[in-house]
């Protein structure tokens, strides 16, 4: 009698130590699969914060932007951003439509550029190393700089270590870009050595360009290699 | 379980237990010994494998084994023999092209193809996989190769600087690329342009892509 009522005791300890065991697991797993980060999340960039004016230093880019400006027009040497056609690659990107065409031969009406000056350079390795991606990023657009000047802008270039190249990189946007300050106050910069940034190191300049010089027109340069005598 | 077991076998029961009392068998880690421990030994292995499999496909296609080289030895090295013959250096103070703060290094090696002779003179390399490479090499010419400067220690590496606006031209009588196939010997001449700063241990590093994780390092000099 005694004994029997022991092992009943025993028997219903054990169905509920089961029953929380099971209880327990299943609510790991449901907080484990809530929780996994997904591709997004566990391949995102390294991202490095500077201001302008700051230098930024990833795993093997390190840059500081000088300065910011808005322009409506750009010239250099063999282009000018008013009198229409792109450079090749663009003319041949826009041969999808003929009104891209037509639109990019007649300059691009009511854009407007942002003009970042800035110093980039590698840190510990050359192979490899370029500026693969330059974005501005304003609200929920992302622009890449133009490969639309003549002359040697930052895009792409070859980056050397510790010695840097210093020029410009410009960005094309919609002439109505200051239109909403609050989106305009608060772009930002991304530079990485990758186009696609994921899983390396990237140097974001916060921007606000309310605050940025405003001008008719801005001459480019060739980007210059090293301090020169 | 087990406490109480052996908590019923103290109590005195007013009947014999009708079997065996459960603290006689043995316990469940015991009776499933085996397969636990080849579970383990699977589980070890399934790893090891794994990472094994990954880690010798990422070392293997990257430069990790170097033959490194004392100045101005020759050595073997996919089916040719290196040499650094030469280094000049300059700083910007001397060298007006390059930027400020900066050191122009030109390396020159010589390349001579299927150097089997050499080979019995070098201590490094002369290996089994050496003599294959050789024997190729004495069919298909010296191979095609990638040249770096590397910094010992720092890990830090650069590209030749031929491309850079320097005004450089490779003298004349010089290669500034590998001749793949070549069979006469001939003289590579690269130039590297890096901080004033870092002239600690430095290396010309010779990377054949058929190689690879093996490469060479041809020590410089200091500088």
């Amino acid at each position: 009698m005694n004994a029997a009522s022991t092992r009943t005791r025993t028997r219903t300890r054990a169905r509920a130590v089961t029953a929380a065991g099971l209880a327990v697991l299943l609510l790991a797993a449901g907080v484990v699969a809530a929780t996994t980060p997904t591709a997004a999340e566990w391949e995102q960039p390294f991202v490095v914060h500077a201001a302008i004016g700051e230098q930024a230093q990833g795993r093997n880019i390190v840059a500081t932007v000088r300065d910011v400006a808005i322009a409506e027009r750009l010239v250099d040497a063999r282009w000018r951003s008013d009198s229409g056609g792109g450079s090749d690659s663009d003319r041949a990107r826009a041969t999808a439509s003929a009104d891209d065409t037509a639109a990019l031969r007649a300059g691009t009406p009511g854009s407007t550029w942002v003009i970042v000056d800035a110093s980039v350079a590698a840190v510990h390795t050359e192979v490899g190393a370029i500026l693969g991606r330059a974005a501005l990023i304003v609200g929920e657009r992302t622009y890449v700089a133009s490969n639309r000047p003549a002359v040697f802008t930052l895009t792409d270039a070859a980056l050397s270590i510790e010695i840097p190249t210093r020029g410009t990189l410009v960005f094309e946007l919609p002439g109505d870009l200051l239109a909403d300050p609050a989106t305009a106050s608060t772009a930002r910069l991304e530079l990485a050595m990758h186009a696609d940034p994921r899983l390396d190191s990237m140097l974001v300049i916060p921007i606000d360009l309310t605050k940025a010089a405003l001008l008719d027109e801005v001459q480019l340069e060739d980007a210059q290699w090293g301090e020169r005598r | 379980m087990t406490t109480d077991a052996s908590a019923q076998a103290q109590t005195p029961a007013p009947e014999p237990a009708p079997q065996t009392p459960a603290s006689a068998r043995p316990g469940w880690w015991r009776r499933n010994a085996l397969a636990l421990a080849l579970a383990a030994v699977l589980l070890v292995a399934t790893v090891g494998i794994t990472s094994w499999k990954e880690w010798s496909d990422y070392f293997g296609t990257r430069p990790t084994q170097p033959t490194t080289v004392d100045v101005g030895i020759a050595a073997e090295f996919g089916g040719a023999s290196w040499q650094l013959v030469d280094v000049l250096a300059g700083t910007s103070d001397d060298v007006e092209q390059i930027p400020e703060g900066t050191t122009m290094i030109l390396a020159r090696v010589k390349v001579t193809p299927g150097a089997m002779a050499d080979a019995a003179d070098t201590a490094e390399g002369a290996e089994g996989a050496e003599a294959v490479g050789a024997a190729e090499a004495a069919e298909t010419g010296s191979p095609g190769c990638m040249l770096r400067l590397s910094e010992e220690g720092s890990g830090r590496e650069w590209h030749s600087a031929a491309l850079r606006p320097i005004d450089y031209r490779t003298t004349p009588g010089y290669e500034s690329y590998c001749l793949p196939g070549a069979t006469e010997p001939y003289l590579l001449e690269v130039p590297f342009v890096v901080p004033t700063g870092a002239s600690g241990e430095l290396s010309v590093v010779i990377e054949v892509a058929q190689l690879l994780p093996r490469y060479l390092r041809l020590a410089l000099p200091a500088l």
